[in-house]
């Protein structure tokens, strides 16, 4: 069963490169830097525990949703870049 | 009469108290369960107010695009730290699904779509694998992981930016459902429709998330956050070893999930003979560990490894 989660998770990551090559259609060695703290970060934001044992898919949303939200807001109130950065881990 | 009266309209009056008790803090839970959704309504209210742009629908569908490749990435990464593990190669796997779906662009009818897909999944049976057969931590597994794709990525690459030219999966990627929602939103949100009774429904699901699940496995108790809830979830956590699971006498487990450690997996035996996270470290071990990564990057140089390949291997070790 663990190992069908690290399947999942690999299966999930293939899934957003299909959505990134459809938008982008572009790879290089440096894009994808620090994705895997945004997501978790929004699974813990959304209410997961560190420890394991509880979590839900929609909370986890609602995390990216509130992290990409805040960043927006910071470029729309032109806060400056290197302040911008902080809600990201 | 006069009394019966009085008596009646007591207890209807206490009837009614507990019943408007119950409703409020019925309400209370449900504000509990939802404060994320009420925070972004929160800052939406407030940048309405103050940027009227934000609640523009070219911006709001822009962080909805934004969202959705996090989202996707998200939905593997809640059933893993469901199970209390991570994945830190998320990113690198995706870049590196990435790269072969453009690299193999010329086989067309969406192959390279799959062998993508194929690859991407490949790494995380990998990962799976190292952590769950060998009980490799899941952190240091992923780490490795995450440098060692890189590093192909590097390599397959050329340390340049390649571009695909597959007009297809542009319309995909710029179109939208009925000229309104682009379509990886409505990806995002199939995969979430798709995955979310998973977390309630299936095996994994059922044993992994008593709490969030709308069916709680029989046995679970029906407050929350009671140690006794998550002494049964351990019980019931795939990845624990079903042999340990009677030599753990139950007060010892107790204690185990009271000094707050992770459910599960490392309650295999008396104290002594389990694991637990953040229990073992040397400072002196550490020192070694890092005296090895440099004697190996020395080496590397010495060798006239390429810096690619040098950073790809030292994700294998």
């Amino acid at each position: 069963m663990q190992v069908l989660t690290f399947v999942l998770s690999g299966l999930m990551a293939a899934f957003a490169a299909v959505v990134m090559v459809a938008r982008l259609n572009t790879a290089s060695g440096l894009i994808g830097n620090g994705w895997e703290f945004d997501a978790v970060t929004a699974v813990v934001i959304g209410g997961t525990s560190l420890l394991g044992g509880r979590g839900s898919v929609i909370k986890s949303m609602q995390g990216a949703i509130l992290i990409t939200m805040i960043i927006n807001a910071m470029v729309l109130l032109n806060i400056p870049s290197p302040t911008s950065t902080w809600p990201r881990p | 009469m006069a009394k019966a009266l009085i008596i009646v309209a007591a207890v209807y009056i206490d009837i009614r108290t507990r019943r408007s008790r119950v409703k409020r803090a019925g309400v209370r839970a449900a504000l509990g369960e939802q404060k994320i959704l009420l925070i972004i309504l929160g800052i939406v209210a407030v940048l309405a107010f103050v940027r009227p742009m934000f609640v523009s629908s070219e911006n709001l569908f822009n962080i909805l695009f934004q969202v959705s490749i996090t989202s996707i990435i998200g939905i593997g990464m809640t059933f893993l730290m469901i199970g209390a593990d991570f994945d830190l190669s998320v990113g690198s796997n995706m870049v590196f699904a990435t790269t072969v779906a453009i690299l193999l662009e010329g086989l067309g009818g969406g192959l390279n779509l799959a062998a993508a897909v194929l690859a991407a999944t490949l790494a995380g049976f990998v990962n799976g694998v190292l952590v769950a057969k060998l009980k490799i931590n899941s952190f240091i597994t992923t780490l490795s992981m995450m440098f060692f794709l890189r590093g192909l990525v590097l390599i397959f690459t050329n340390k340049k930016t390649i571009s695909g030219s597959e007009h297809a999966l542009f319309d995909f990627g710029y179109g939208s459902l009925f000229g309104v929602v682009p379509y990886p939103v409505v990806a995002a949100a199939v995969l979430l429709v798709v995955f979310r009774p998973g977390a309630a429904r299936t095996v994994l699901g059922a044993t992994c998330t008593p709490w969030a699940a709308t069916r709680r496995p029989p046995g679970c108790s029906a407050r929350r956050g009671r140690p006794e809830d998550l002494l049964l979830l351990a019980d019931r956590l795939p990845v624990r070893p079903l042999r340990h699971r009677a030599a753990v006498p139950p007060e010892l487990r107790l204690r185990h999930l009271r000094d707050g450690h992770r459910p599960g997996r490392h309650l295999r035996g008396p104290a002594g003979r389990g694991e637990p996270v953040g229990r073992e470290g040397s400072v002196f071990k550490a020192f070694l560990g890092i005296l090895l990564l440099g004697v190996l990057s020395n080496a590397m140089i010495a060798l006239h490894v390429t810096p690619i390949c040098s950073r790809s291997s030292r994700g294998c070790c």
